[in-house]
């Protein structure tokens, strides 16, 4: 019955779940950082090729990234709209796209942009679309280590993070039984006009609210009776091994980002 | 109101235009049954099979993959009607939790507001469905429903079904969480709307003995399909069916059955617990005679 497409993680084991937490965020990081610095029209296609390509090794659908790309379609518009507006080198020869007029340099720029969005887009979509979400809250939290020195609670707001996310499905599934238990004893108000609609909204929330309070409470008791006390002296249940691969996708995403200082 | 179901298959894997290879099996494997006014009917089987998708295509907020629904005759899902599923009262599992008013009064009402009905009417319905839970009008109307002890907001839940009038009354596992004495008031208000206003009430319970003493049919659901049909007394005395489902016996079917193999009574089926006591109490009272 559990329909969890909302979460974007789906067990497949495939190489690119693999992989150490933190690596793949540093990774995905330095990967950005070279997709952000890279004005190379050759180099940037060929990082969203490599993107496609991870893509395809995670078993990711073709559907998911179609419509991720699509989503996208406003952004494009806007900046191919807005580099037409402004032409960089009134000299070169133009180019007619329609109504939009570009310079060389103009259109390359908009291309660029373009890519750069997608790229990014699809970079955090494959991070995380391979990693379980607890997993990468863990790498998280291990990334953010150092600044527990500077007394910032990593850890509670990891915690936090986790659980929300651990709570999204159960508040998903109350949710649908709160929608429908009002609508059995509404008189079927879900199927007149908008504002009868609209007033089926508060029936809705109020207990919604209620229970997460509840149940925010029960967590709370049921996490001090198994002893839980903050970070202190907790031990963790996965122990993150680098591996040898890790460090190769690390030299391979330095190397990425040095080639386009040497490019 | 007559519910009929003609061979009704429901899966929850959405059809798609490519038929992959992986089907999900279905959640209910065609059914065939009808349920007639006024019955009080039990529903069996363990989580997972179909219980919840069984009451809920009575509801209407499932339609099924295959076959259909038909109340009254009518298919309200292929007749374009859903209007014709607010005769039947759904009553999720602890629907207390569905409580969302500042006053008992607007909670019972929330089911009247969209049928713009004048003051004095909705009060009077209001009144009429606290009458039938039990609660005084005057004492509760005013008062908030989450100040309420846990059997009085079940009540003020159910009374804001109730008061839509269904035909049909649907509970999902209505005493789970309730004590004994809330229990027993459910069920006597459960059998009393049964028989004064000839409402047909189904409910899904786990307690065998609930099932024996309060229910005119038991259907026992597993894997999607309805295994026993029939009167509780009869079906629940089936072992095979009992180890099917690693049920025991229940206890009034126990006693009635060892007062009839040692011959004290000749009654096929269950004993009331004064039938039980006076058949125990004329064997003492005869052994005592022996004794002497």
């Amino acid at each position: 019955m559990g329909n969890n497409s909302f979460l974007l993680y789906r067990k497949q084991n495939t190489w690119l779940e693999q992989w150490d937490p933190r690596m793949k965020i540093t990774v995905s990081l330095i990967f950005a950082a070279s997709l952000l610095l890279n004005h190379n029209l050759l180099l940037k296609t060929a990082q969203i090729v490599l993107l496609i390509i991870l893509w395809w090794i995670a078993k990711l659908s073709w559907r998911a990234l179609v419509f991720t790309l699509l989503s996208l379609t406003i952004f494009f518009i806007s900046t191919m709209i807005y580099q037409s507006i402004l032409i960089t080198n009134p000299g070169d020869s133009m180019i007619h796209l329609g109504f939009l007029t570009y310079s060389l340099q103009g259109a390359i720029n908009g291309i660029l942009m373009c890519e750069q969005i997608a790229g990014i887009v699809l970079l955090l979509s494959l991070l995380v679309r391979t990693t379980s979400p607890i997993i990468l809250a863990e790498g998280l939290e291990m990334i953010l280590k150092p600044f527990k020195k500077l007394r910032i609670p990593v850890h509670e707001a990891v915690m936090m993070f986790t659980i929300a996310l651990r709570f999204l499905p159960i508040l998903i599934e109350e949710i649908d039984k709160i929608r429908k238990a009002q609508m059995a004893r509404g008189g079927g108000f879900h199927r007149k006009g908008i504002s009868s609609r609209f007033r089926g909204i508060f029936p809705m929330l109020m207990p919604l609210f209620v229970l997460s309070i509840l149940r925010a409470k029960e967590l709370a008791v049921a996490m001090e009776s198994r002893c839980y006390q903050g970070d202190e002296g907790r031990t963790p249940i996965r122990l993150y091994r680098l591996h040898p691969r890790d460090y190769s996708i690390l030299a391979f995403s330095v190397f990425n980002l040095l080639l386009i200082f040497i490019v | 109101m007559q519910i009929q179901l003609n061979n009704v298959s429901f899966t929850y894997e959405k059809k798609k235009r490519k038929t992959t290879s992986f089907l999900a099996p279905p959640v209910l494997n065609q059914l065939h049954i009808t349920i007639k006014s006024g019955e009080m009917l039990a529903i069996a089987g363990k989580s997972g099979s179909g219980k919840s998708t069984f009451l809920q295509l009575l509801k209407g907020f499932l339609a099924p993959t295959t076959g259909n629904v038909l109340l009254d005759d009518i298919d309200p899902n292929s007749s374009r009607k859903p209007e014709l599923f607010d005769q039947v009262g759904y009553i999720f599992q602890y629907p207390e939790h569905q409580l969302f008013s500042t006053t008992v009064f607007d909670d019972i009402a929330f089911g009247l507001q969209s049928a713009k009905l004048p003051k004095e009417i909705k009060e009077q319905k209001v009144r009429k469905a606290m009458e039938v839970v039990q609660l005084d009008y005057e004492e509760f109307k005013d008062r908030s429903p989450f100040e309420l002890s846990g059997g009085e907001k079940r009540r003020v839940a159910i009374a804001g079904v109730v008061v839509l009038e269904p035909k049909l009354l649907i509970l999902d596992e209505p005493t789970a969480g309730l004590d004994l004495p809330s229990r027993t008031a459910l069920f006597q208000l459960l059998h009393q709307m049964n028989e004064e206003q000839g409402l047909t009430i189904i409910w899904v319970s786990h307690q065998l003995d609930e099932i024996v003493n309060h229910a005119s049919r038991l259907l026992a659901l597993k894997n999607g399909i309805f295994i026993a049909d029939g009167s509780p007394v009869t079906t629940l005395s089936d072992p095979e069916l009992l180890e099917s489902f690693g049920w025991e016996e229940p206890s009034a079917l126990v006693v009635s059955r060892m007062l009839r193999q040692f011959g004290i009574t000749s009654s096929n089926g269950k004993l009331s617990p004064e039938e039980a006591a006076d058949a125990i109490s004329l064997i003492l009272n005869q052994q005592q005679i022996l004794v002497k």
